[in-house]
């Protein structure tokens, strides 16, 4: 049997590897997370670290004091006509201030001045713009405050009885495994995107071609066929993780990460811990896969299944990282959501616990069995037949 | 040789085979002649040991096909319908695969290759891909993988089909040289010309039974026709 279990995974290795969407979606799908984080780091530094400071103001004239300030404080400041709609100008501006017609008066008489602050919280720049106008606004309303208390000889201290001192003791570490999460979940996704159409081409590809019933009347055991059709789909997905954590390590580097305070540089160690981590999910993906797409009838129905069974397994770990649990040791157990507990520990540099690991691993490696065993019993049944 | 045994299969509600039994001799063309529908395939996939029938039984050179499948196949070659083939593989690949699947060993594979090579005239198919193969070429890998480890028995679903003629003429010398050689020979076929040609011994079947079986005379004569396509129809009709 074991002979032809190889024969199998030989000729299903040299039928895949000829296949050119079998390549087109092991490598279009293995790149696509680290290119999308790569591009996506680099948009949320860029527009971070842009320090712009623009706003637009209607009736100037109104407070001369607090424009002043603004011009100090770096502002840029472009006059709008008495006549513009402001709600239709935000459109054109970041953040719009509007003092009252009463506003240098109020000031005088000591009562709140009002000024109006237009934004747009739907524009991710409007709010960065506005937050940082108020911030000038309230600096010198502190100003004055501090000047009033003084002129009425109370130390401006009284009014702030409290300070709040922040320390925030998490590591670069993990504060770089909290932006790289999202990466979690691609590399996840490689095990099951790197053997689906491998998957699918030795089962209901072969189906639909036709050479399954001529494979069938050969002297092979059903389990013999299905596992070394197994183990080659299950090599696929290894690459495609193998392929989106190297693309990881040489493109990741290259995202401005330090602008956002966090370091992280990946090692050849630590994209090989990661690859050890999660390289049994690649059996489990494989052998999903593999039940599925022998229930169809044609490739194109395989791939329907395939495509809503993909996320089943994604669920518990999107849960999570929604919901935003810590981790706790019974997520170890759970298929899928146990490689992303560890490779979250592994991103934040925690060297992985055996026994998490061991435990996560036989559970999916088991379940990628009872999912062959599955298949096998398929394989040795008349339904098999059915259609052909 | 093959014998088959009272087989009946149902599906459901259909029952497809009702009563079949046939002998199948060595040296010999059996022909199992039906129309469409008439359960000639699923007889053919209960002599593969694809279908276990619900009652009746199989033998291939008295081996039960039930019992022991996997015994009963080393000693039987198959072409399926449309013959099967991986068109990302070339001759050579699909001959080294299924002889591995048969257990053969380096040596005797390539032994196993040569030989049916030589036999087929196929030298300058071996290492093209099957991808862009005419259907007397795909026929004629086909009819190598069931060769190769050389079976006593072969079946032929349909071969005929799509092949022009003188891929149906080198098939008709082929299987000629191979009843000669004394292997036993069944194929399905509803091609009256081509049974006529080639069979020593038909078997008509309609509606899941056996209607008459003898030799393409015996049936004329039987049924009084010259031809046997007429003979054929009355057989099929006679019992409905």
């Amino acid at each position: 049997m074991i002979r032809q279990l190889w024969a199998v995974a030989l000729k299903e290795f040299i039928d895949a590897r000829r296949d050119p969407r079998s390549i087109m979606t092991l490598v279009g799908y293995s790149l696509m997370g680290p290119v999308i984080m790569l591009a996506a780091f680099t948009a949320l530094v860029e527009n971070q670290t842009r320090n712009e400071k623009q706003v637009a103001v209607q009736h100037l004239e109104r407070a001369p004091g607090l424009t002043a300030h603004l011009k100090e404080h770096g502002f840029e400041l472009e006059a709008l006509g008495p006549d513009v709609d402001v709600t239709e100008a935000i459109a054109d501006h970041d953040a719009i201030l509007r003092p009252a017609d009463d506003f240098t008066a109020m000031l005088r008489a000591g009562r709140p001045a009002k000024v109006e602050l237009v934004l747009n919280t739907s524009k991710p720049s409007s709010q960065a713009m506005a937050r940082r106008v108020e911030q000038a606004v309230n600096a010198w309303s502190g100003e004055l405050a501090s000047l009033r208390m003084m002129a009425m000889g109370v130390a401006p201290q009284a009014a702030q009885p409290i300070q709040v001192q922040k320390r925030d003791v998490a590591s670069r570490a993990d504060r770089a495994a909290l932006v790289l999460s999202g990466f979690q979940v691609f590399v996840l996704i490689a095990a099951f995107f790197g053997s689906m159409h491998v998957c699918i081409d030795a089962t209901a590809g072969e189906r639909e071609r036709r050479s399954l019933e001529a494979l069938l009347v050969q002297p092979v055991s059903a389990f013999g066929l299905v596992v070394g059709k197994w183990l080659v789909a299950a090599c696929y997905g290894l690459f495609g993780v193998a392929l989106t954590l190297t693309a990881m390590g040489v493109l990741l580097p290259m995202a401005p990460l330090g602008e956002l305070g966090i370091s992280y540089q990946p090692t050849p160690l630590s994209i090989l811990t990661m690859f050890v981590l999660i390289a049994p999910l690649a059996l489990l993906a494989a052998g999903l896969q593999m039940l599925a797409a022998s229930y169809a009838k044609s490739f194109k129905e395989a791939q329907t299944y395939l495509s809503l069974l993909m996320f089943v397994p994604m669920v518990p770990a999107m849960a999570v990282s929604f919901l935003q649990l810590d981790s706790e040791p019974w997520m170890f157990a759970v298929p899928v959501l146990g490689q992303q507990q560890l490779l979250g520990e592994a991103l934040r540099e925690v060297s992985p616990d055996p026994i998490a690991f061991l435990t996560a691993s036989v559970i999916v490696v088991l379940a990628g069995l009872a999912c062959v065993l599955a298949t096998t019993r398929l394989y040795a049944s008349e339904r098999m037949l059915r259609g052909l | 040789m093959i014998h088959a045994e009272q087989l009946a299969k149902r599906f459901g509600k259909v029952q497809a085979v009702q009563d079949v039994s046939f002998e199948a001799p060595d040296g010999a063309i059996t022909g199992l002649l039906g129309p469409n529908g008439a359960g000639k395939t699923t007889a053919m996939r209960c002599v593969e040991g694809l279908l276990k029938p619900d009652t009746g039984h199989v033998t291939i050179d008295d081996i039960r096909v039930a019992r022991q499948p996997r015994a009963a196949r080393r000693r039987l070659g198959v072409l399926p319908d449309q013959f099967g083939l991986y068109s990302r593989l070339t001759t050579r690949e699909h001959l080294a695969y299924f002889g591995r699947l048969h257990g053969l060993d380096r040596q005797a594979l390539n032994a196993a290759i040569d030989s049916v090579v030589s036999q087929l005239h196929i030298d300058d198919l071996l290492d093209r891909r099957v991808e862009g193969f005419s259907a007397g070429e795909r026929m004629k890998v086909g009819l190598a993988r069931a060769l190769l480890h050389s079976p006593q028995n072969l079946v032929l679903d349909e071969p005929t089909r799509g092949l022009d003629v003188m891929s149906t003429r080198s098939l008709r010398d082929l299987l000629r040289s191979l009843r000669t050689a004394g292997r036993c020979i069944v194929f399905s076929s509803h091609v009256m010309q081509e049974v006529e040609e080639l069979c020593d011994h038909l078997v008509i079947v309609g509606d899941g039974v056996v209607k008459a079986a003898g030799s393409p005379a015996e049936l004329c004569r039987q049924t009084g026709h010259t031809r046997l396509e007429d003979a054929f129809v009355q057989l099929i009709e006679a019992a409905a």
